[in-house]
């Protein structure tokens, strides 16, 4: 690959790095300022014969590299969570949840668990892709993907408790 | 199949990863598995949650003309460069005549340092002449014996010398013997004399020289006299064989004093 198909590649996976780095990032500049080193450590880094189809997985790892490097001095946390079972009553009031309750919610996540999360639901990479990204063994990356998941169920249940909906009941026919 | 083997499938069947095989296979399990249904409807809320309703980034435009940018200058700098070096190392004519230049680079020196032509004797004689004056020019005045007794110079090398210096001038009123002590040129033992012309220092050397060939070039002719002359900066330096002794003379004379000592030196 040239210097200049890398550079398109770059271009046309943007959308994508720029995403990861918002969810992240504390701010807008400062998810710019992770996409643009990622770039500049792309241009110097990926060697020749990475292919076009590896190219994105190549990008973002270099992302998750560098976030780490400047937040994360002491691993991912992936081994401190504990989630227990989580009560389903409120997840059908799932469906009246705002936007921006969706995303505090996400944002209460570590950020490993928030990051393969985005990828894995938002983004739709595979297992071995975020395998990948984040330098995990697969049950590493099956574990920390369902653990993000019922953290964030927690979250979001733990809200409507907080402001007190309650589902309604379920109205039985009566004979 | 067991909990364990429809958890490691979730994911793709979240994602309509599965083979119709596999799919029906981990359905048939949840159809029998309460909590791994649970467990599969949690996890496909959540994502779908994500998929569909949360926020996503997409790259402003003005990140996007700042990379364009950023691209653009690498490509002109280091992606030149890269090129270049690539094109280098990649083009067979290219770097065939690259790896030449290389191996001429290294190469040469070493061939000057350990195969070239040794310098031949004549120079590298008059070279350590030379450095032997500078160093006497250093120490000046020197130490020896008494100048005003040429037999106890004369017995000093004659108990020193493996050799009899053949010395028929020791000095006159003008051209002053300062000293006389043997000392060593090219590894052989030598007898050197230090004359004194106004406060222009001469150092005589006389040495067994035989082997040592004269070149014919650089010859200055001295009344029917050849010797090899050489000059550098201020120094005439004179080297002539008689038999088979060296005499040379490194002296800051002018040339026509320089002559007079010379033929001193040379005339019995």
């Amino acid at each position: 690959m040239t210097q200049t198909e890398l550079a398109a590649a770059i271009v046309v996976h943007l959308d994508a790095l720029h995403n990861l780095a918002a969810w992240l990032a504390r701010d807008s500049a400062a998810a710019a300022a992770l996409v643009q080193a990622t770039c500049r450590q792309a241009m110097r880094m990926i060697p020749q014969e990475r292919s076009r189809t590896h190219l994105q997985v190549g990008l973002l790892t270099i992302m998750w590299g560098l976030y780490r490097q400047d937040h994360m001095r002491s691993g991912d946390g992936l081994s401190d969570i504990a989630v227990e079972h989580v009560a389903t009553d409120k997840r059908v009031l799932y469906h009246t949840l705002s936007r921006a309750e969706l995303d505090a919610g996400l944002r209460q996540l570590p950020e490993a668990l928030r990051a393969a999360l985005i990828l894995a639901d938002m983004e739709g990479y595979p297992l071995e892709d975020l395998t990948a990204i984040f330098g995990w063994s697969k049950p590493r990356t099956q574990i920390a993907l369902a653990t993000a998941r019922q953290l964030l169920d927690r979250f979001l249940q733990a809200r409507f408790t907080s402001i007190g909906v309650s589902p309604e009941p379920e109205v039985k026919d009566t004979p | 199949m067991t909990c364990d083997e429809a958890r490691e499938r979730f994911e793709d069947l979240l994602h309509d990863r599965l083979s119709p095989a596999d799919s029906q296979s981990l359905r048939q399990h949840l159809s029998e598995c309460p909590r791994c249904l649970e467990e599969l409807d949690a996890a496909g809320v959540i994502a779908a949650l994500i998929r569909h309703r949360a926020s996503y980034h997409r790259a402003p435009d003005h990140l996007r003309q700042s990379i364009l940018r950023e691209v653009r200058r690498q490509q002109t700098l280091a992606g030149r460069l890269y090129q270049a070096l690539h094109t280098l190392w990649t083009t067979p004519p290219v770097l065939c005549a690259t790896t030449a230049i290389l191996v001429l680079a290294l190469a040469l020196p070493l061939y000057h340092r350990w195969v070239g032509p040794a310098p031949d004797p004549a120079a590298r004689v008059v070279g350590e002449a030379r450095r032997d004056y500078d160093r006497l020019l250093l120490n000046y005045p020197p130490h020896g014996t008494n100048p005003a007794e040429p037999t106890q110079i004369q017995q000093w090398f004659q108990q020193t010398l493996n050799f009899s210096p053949a010395i028929h001038f020791w000095g006159n009123q003008e051209i002053r013997l300062l000293r006389g002590y043997p000392t060593y040129l090219m590894e052989r033992r030598a007898a050197c004399l230090i004359f004194k012309t106004g406060d222009a220092i001469s150092t005589l050397y006389i040495f067994p020289g035989g082997d040592i060939p004269i070149p014919p070039h650089n010859r200055r002719q001295i009344n029917g006299y050849a010797p090899y002359q050489a000059t550098a900066h201020d120094q005439r330096v004179l080297l002539w064989r008689q038999g088979e002794l060296a005499f040379l003379i490194v002296s800051r004379l002018t040339n026509p004093e320089l002559d007079q000592l010379f033929l001193r030196i040379r005339n019995p």
